[in-house]
């Protein structure tokens, strides 16, 4: 049973992600179960101001990750101020992924895998 | 490897696009009013038709053969198309190889939609169960946010600054003004004033989003070249969930699907006269334009302006940046505007018209394309 907080795992190759699927797209095996979310780099980020005609108080702050796998994944940011390209982040899931601000972890001093613009 | 050989667009036709459409006008009556204008261009009766395709969000609970009924059309072929921009490639495609085979001889297509009240926002907000189940807790998710993320991304890794999509967006509204009575927009547009414009979502500004309209198009299909006008369609290419949802929007479907049709019609970009991309946002023209070859990474501004400054037709109606996008009747948009764009060539031509649809999750899972000519 997958529960809403969870980002499922393929429980026989480990493949994780969002949104959530039938089959696993690298094994294609039917089975998943509840996983930890991984942690993940930020490739960018936007404020939104403007949505669906009205103006968003404040800006919500979204960003674009990556995990250690190369999936790439859409969090809202748990934050008063955007995130920087390869800052390191924590996922959680609450109605959607939200990421959490990540100090001083050892990935984030080994630098992030995926090579980013200047 | 296949080659389709004659099938024909023999007629096209696109309503006026409106911001705030009368709250009475339906979804329905948009998609009439856009089939009887192809039927009169084609030079065909409705009775001549025996195949109908629809793409439409609004037209909902009907479908396709709950509109053939109220246009009073008797079919041998039917289709519904879910692919909102790419929908017009894909109706395309399949209307093509239709009346190949015999399954129908002429083949009205059609796409549009009519937003009225709060349309659009339940649209959104419903999207499919990806987006109520990964989106619910976001206050302001949208292909806006979806799209500066790639624009911001796309910024930093070809070395692309605002002023270049801006000359984009500028050009297409110069065309709009000269070839489009029907955009939403057709004022001539300053680099300053687009630099000037309020922000939607970092780095996109009110220029950037396509703004939604609602609006209809059609074209009729067939292996008779009726019409003044025919266009000859010369290949159909697709690539569906390319990425499967794990990737960037960085590339997109299109590159597999140009491959294929390069491939097949043995041409190269230099032989294209007119190009029509899928501009629901430029970070998205700029996709296209790399992964069909017409520009590579190295040095893209510069190939970019380079290619805004040439001959070659691009997005003549202005784009849906100028014109609006009406709903799944965008992905037609490009289709009419390649065929009117071939016409005014005044001689023989050959157009590429890219479809782009169904950020499903993130960018778009639907990529096609279509090789057309004139001669």
């Amino acid at each position: 049973m997958i529960t809403p907080a969870s980002m499922p795992a393929c429980m026989s190759c480990g493949w994780q992600g969002r949104p959530r699927r039938v089959w696993c797209p690298s094994c294609g095996a039917a089975a998943w179960a509840d996983a930890p979310l991984p942690d993940a780099t930020v490739l960018a980020t936007t404020q939104v101001r403007r949505h669906l005609g009205g103006v968003v108080v404040p800006p919500e702050i979204i960003a674009l990750v990556i995990t250690d796998d190369e999936a790439t994944f859409i969090a809202r940011f748990d934050g008063a101020n955007p995130p920087k390209p390869r800052d390191q982040v924590t996922l959680s899931f609450d109605g959607g992924l939200v990421a959490h601000p990540l100090r001083k972890s050892s990935r984030a001093r080994a630098g992030a895998k995926r090579k980013l613009g200047p | 490897m296949t080659v389709l050989q004659g099938t024909w667009i023999t007629g096209v036709a696109q309503t006026p696009y409106t911001r705030r459409p009368d709250s009475g006008l339906t979804t329905e009556a948009l998609l009439a009013q856009a089939a009887e204008a192809a039927l009169n261009e084609a030079g065909l009766r409705a009775s001549d038709i025996d195949g109908l395709a629809v793409a439409s969000f609004t037209l909902a609970p009907d479908r396709a053969i709950d509109l053939a009924a109220k246009l009073g059309l008797r079919l041998r072929w039917i289709m519904d198309s879910g692919l909102g921009g790419a929908s017009g490639i894909d109706m395309l495609q399949h209307s093509s190889a239709a009346v190949r085979v015999g399954d129908a001889r002429n083949v009205l297509c059609l796409g549009g939609d009519s937003f009225t009240g709060d349309a659009f926002t339940r649209l959104i907000n419903t999207y499919n169960r990806s987006m109520i189940e990964d989106f619910e807790g976001f206050r302001a998710f949208g292909p806006n946010a979806m799209f500066a993320l790639l624009t911001t991304l796309q910024m930093s890794t070809l070395g692309l600054e605002r002023s270049d999509y801006g000359a984009l967006v500028c050009r297409q509204r110069e065309s709009a003004a000269a070839f489009n009575p029907n955009a939403a927009y057709r004022t001539p547009l300053a680099l300053a004033e687009y630099l000037d414009a309020p922000l939607v979502a970092d780095p996109l500004s009110i220029l950037d989003c396509v703004p939604v309209v609602s609006g209809a198009n059609a074209i009729t299909v067939s292996t008779v070249t009726t019409g003044v006008s025919p266009v000859r369609i010369t290949s159909v290419k697709a690539s569906y969930n390319h990425d499967n949802h794990l990737g960037d929007g960085m590339s997109t479907g299109l590159r597999e699907a140009a491959a294929a049709l390069w491939e097949t019609t043995g041409w190269v970009p230099a032989d294209i006269d007119v190009l029509s991309l899928y501009d629901d946002y430029p970070a998205v023209v700029v996709a296209q334009l790399i992964d069909a070859g017409f520009l590579g990474t190295d040095n893209t501004a510069v190939a970019l302006h380079q290619l805004l400054a040439s001959d070659l037709v691009i997005n003549s109606s202005g784009g849906q940046l100028s014109a609006g996008q009406c709903g799944a009747g965008a992905g037609l948009h490009g289709v009419v505007d390649a065929c009117r764009a071939l016409v005014r060539l005044g001689r023989d031509g050959r157009a590429f018209v890219a479809g782009y649809g169904m950020v499903v999750h993130r960018f778009g899972a639907c990529s096609n394309v279509a090789a057309l000519e004139i001669t």
